[in-house]
């Protein structure tokens, strides 16, 4: 008896489409896949890689010590032989700063997003979890600290703790806790009536449990999208501080404190300000493409 | 989130448009140190300044008008008893006028309201005739009566006991006796070289009882003196108005009124100027300097002033003299000076001494150790510092100093000392500087001090041991042989001995290290050119209608 031929059942034939076509829809569906079809957010993607990588490899890259002054060769032009970006009052090169300066304003940023999301989040799950006292409590400080503008309460605080990297990635850190904590609480108060959190409660999972391992990951979408655009406005707080002589101390490069630098010789040497200020605007720029990017991919009500 | 995100954007979008502002200005030339006109100074160490505000005045006088200023900060009270700072100074010159005042060249002392003084052979008591011509203004609780004696002295007297700060040598100031109507002597409690200077101080205006003491507290609002100008209006942080008085003792001036505007930042000064709204910008710094050179608005004159970087003489590393010799001998002060003062606002000098000042002796400038990096590595290792050390330089936070800190900072650093520097607003500076030689938390600051042409107010300021607790001498420079130097040519009348006693002391803490002496900082400011007969004096003070000169204005 010859071996038949199998042939595919219709079952099987569908079974086997199905399984591709669920693939598909899987890759479809898939965040990083979704990511790559927005060129937009693509593009802010890679300004914010290029600028990393920059600050990564900045002792690699910078042709000078960011600090080393020559007081002889001040406010030399953009495309000086030797100093493709010109230098500044005190005749360092502006590349080299602009570099380094990108490392302290990256670092700032992410790191005051981080402080201020870690903080928030663990005020806004409290809140939002247990509500009654414990949420007005919160909320109502939230609110105080919600009535000092941004940027104001920053440079309070500066001005208490003083500058320098660490004070001002505090500074402003604690300036974000209040709109991540109120966030994080809206979004709670949506995860914590759903079915499953329910059930958690009735079979007698612990608070802490509850918390950390069903809401927190089902509100995390929302905090990733909402702290990529605090880290642009972190980095535009930054330069703001600096600008104001109070941020990162001297003479640590920052782009905000090269853009201080500018404003002085506005009109007779324009390429310092300029420069600061076009690679503040395209990072930050970078970072609210991306954001937007993620937040159509995210959010539900987006879902086209 | 959206709207959060928006925000965003419009600061990223603020942002380009502040750069596109820097580039559409592009065709202006950088700043350049050479400047086409000669020094108003003799000594070599003058840099170039632009003098144009000292030329002759051209064609035929023309009366009438207001002369409109500009300048930083607004006046906050011009009560001569209660005021602070220059921009207050430059409004109540124009009103109360002094015994005696400063020449046009700032080099020496003649009469204003006094027609002559003697003084005795002791030195102990100065006699004043006074003019019989001068009338106040007319005010509130006065019509303008005559000005007698006895004005002078409840003036005189008031500022002694009053004032909080020493305007009138009160350690030795006795009293003042009214001999007739038109003649004062004021006795002191010995003979007192600076005190004759010091009546110049216009703290010591001559004002009249009734208006003082009938406005109380706002008499600061409400200034009456015997000036050529009265006081008309004061809008806090927005301007001051006089007009001319029309009793004035003097020549008539040629200007209706003056009008003292305020504006914050030095680019909109020079706008003003530039765009007619103003005929002279006052205290004219950075780039703004430029503009106005640009614009061929900029007069230049250089400062009785003293910028300098001083050490903690009795804490700290630079308590120990080589250690202070190792600093200033790392530190290039040519190239630091070049590298603060872009656009050539400012000299350098190399001794605790204006080059204005009658005191001053060159011989005493070659005793600041030379810039030799490797020598001062040498001293360094000799100290026990053979790795450097840490160090801070506390300063008020401004433009200038901020650029001396860095430099000074990388100087050090390339002989292994790491200086870190503490930026902060001039009220937080001074409460941290101030008394600072008891500990090391501050090690070196950074300070400009304002004198007159007396070396008194710059050597017994910086190096008595009386003023260790305040801020020109928080270093805690202390020694008994200059003490006594400083008191015995506080004591003296003789010019001459006096030069010496000064001269004693300037070698003593030049050989002794106290600090870096870089940069007489000029007094800049922008005038139209419609403005005729106008002085900058080193002194910075707005002169208007003096005995030397008076402004008018091309119509």
């Amino acid at each position: 008896m010859g071996e038949k031929k199998k042939r595919p059942s219709g079952d099987a034939l569908g079974r086997e489409a199905n399984i591709e076509m669920l693939k598909r829809e899987r890759r479809a569906n898939n965040a990083w896949h979704k990511l790559k079809r927005n060129k937009i957010a693509m593009a802010g993607l890679f300004v914010i890689l290029f600028m990393v990588l920059v600050a990564l490899f900045a002792p690699l890259l910078s042709p000078y010590p960011p600090n080393k002054v020559n007081p002889g060769q001040a406010y030399l032009p953009f495309g000086s032989p030797g100093h493709i970006f010109g230098t500044d009052d005190l005749g360092r090169d502006l590349l080299s700063r602009i570099i380094y300066g990108g490392r302290i304003s990256l670092i700032v940023a992410v790191g005051a997003t981080f402080v201020g999301a870690v903080l928030g989040i663990l005020l806004g799950l409290t809140a939002g979890y247990f509500g009654g006292w414990i949420d007005s409590l919160i909320m109502r400080i939230m609110d105080g600290m919600f009535s000092f503008p941004f940027i104001l309460m920053a440079m309070i605080l500066i001005t208490v703790i003083g500058n320098g990297v660490l004070n001002v990635t505090f500074a402003i850190g604690i300036a974000n806790v209040p709109s991540f904590a109120r966030v994080v609480r809206g979004q709670v108060h949506i995860v914590k009536r759903e079915e499953y959190c329910n059930a958690g409660k009735v079979i007698g999972v612990s608070n802490v449990r509850q918390l950390f391992l069903h809401i927190l990951p089902n509100t995390m979408s929302q905090i990733i999208v909402y702290a990529t655009l605090r880290v642009a406005d972190a980095i535009i707080s930054e330069a703001f501080l600096s600008f104001l002589g109070l941020g990162i101390a001297l003479p640590t490069a920052s782009w905000g404190s090269i853009l201080k630098t500018g404003r002085e010789c506005l009109t007779t040497a324009p390429h310092v300000a300029t420069i600061g200020g076009v690679f503040i605007l395209v990072t930050v720029l970078g970072f609210n493409l991306l954001g937007d990017g993620i937040r159509d991919i995210m959010d539900p009500k987006m879902k086209q | 989130m959206k709207r959060r995100s928006v925000t965003t954007w419009i600061l990223a979008a603020s942002l380009a448009a502040m750069t596109l502002a820097g580039c559409g200005s592009s065709n202006q030339s950088a700043p350049q140190q050479d400047t086409t006109t000669t020094a108003a100074s003799e000594p070599a160490t003058t840099a170039a300044l632009e003098t144009k505000a000292e030329e002759e005045p051209s064609g035929e006088i023309q009366k009438g008008g207001i002369l409109t200023v500009v300048v930083p900060s607004s006046p906050k009270t011009v009560d001569p008893k209660d005021h602070t700072t220059d921009y207050e100074a430059d409004i109540i010159f124009q009103v109360a006028q002094n015994l005696v005042t400063y020449n046009k060249d700032y080099t020496d002392i003649i009469p204003l309201l006094a027609t002559e003084w003697s003084v005795s052979e002791d030195g102990k008591d100065y006699t004043f005739k006074l003019r019989d011509d001068v009338y106040f203004q007319p005010g509130k609780f006065q019509d303008g009566r005559q000005m007698v004696a006895e004005d002078v002295k409840y003036s005189l007297e008031r500022i002694y006991n009053e004032c909080a700060t020493d305007r009138i040598c009160r350690e030795f100031f006795e009293s003042v006796e009214v001999v007739n109507d038109f003649e004062v002597i004021i006795h002191l409690k010995d003979s007192c070289g600076p005190f004759l200077e010091t009546l110049c101080d216009i703290g010591n205006g001559i004002l009249p009882k009734e208006e003082v003491e009938g406005w109380g507290d706002e008499f600061g609002y409400h200034l009456v003196g015997t000036g050529p100008f009265m006081l008309e209006e004061m809008v806090a942080d927005e301007r001051v108005t006089l007009k001319k008085n029309p009793n004035y003792w003097g020549d008539e001036p040629n200007v209706d009124g003056v009008e003292v505007k305020t504006a914050s930042d030095n680019s909109q000064i020079v706008n003003a100027l530039v765009s007619d709204e103003a005929h002279i910008g006052m205290y004219l710094q950075g780039e703004s300097i430029q503009r106005a050179k640009d614009a061929g608005l900029l007069a230049q004159a250089p400062a009785t002033s003293v910028t300098m970087i001083r050490f903690n003489m009795q804490s700290g590393p630079t308590a120990d003299p080589k250690v202070r010799e190792a600093i200033i001998k790392a530190v290039d002060i040519d190239g630091m000076v070049s590298g603060i003062y872009q656009y050539g606002e400012a000299s350098r000098i190399y001794q605790p001494l204006t080059f204005l000042s009658w005191g001053y002796q060159d011989k005493y400038d070659s005793l600041i150790p030379e810039y030799d990096p490797e020598a001062a590595k040498a001293l360094l290792a000799e100290a026990g510092y053979p790795d450097g050390f840490t160090m801070t330089m506390y300063i008020g936070s401004s433009t200038n100093r901020e650029k001396m800190a860095q430099l000074f900072q990388y100087y050090l650093s390339e002989v292994g000392i790491t200086v870190e520097i503490k930026s902060s607003t001039m009220a937080d500076w001074m409460s941290a500087v101030t008394g600072s030689y008891k500990d090391s938390v501050v090690n070196s600051y950074g300070i400009t001090f304002n004198g007159t042409i007396d070396p008194y107010a710059y050597e017994e300021k910086f190096f008595t041991s009386n003023n260790i607790d305040s801020v020109s001498n928080a270093g805690g420079y202390a020694d008994d042989q200059v003490d006594e130097w400083l008191y015995a040519a506080y004591k003296e009348t003789d010019r001459e001995k006096r030069t010496e006693y000064y001269g004693q002391v300037m070698e003593k803490v030049m050989n002794d290290n106290v600090g870096i002496f870089y940069a007489c900082e000029a007094r800049n400011w922008g005038i139209a050119p419609k403005v005729h007969d106008s002085v900058v004096r080193a002194d910075s003070r707005l002169l208007i209608c003096t005995p030397f000169n008076n402004i008018w204005i091309e119509q």
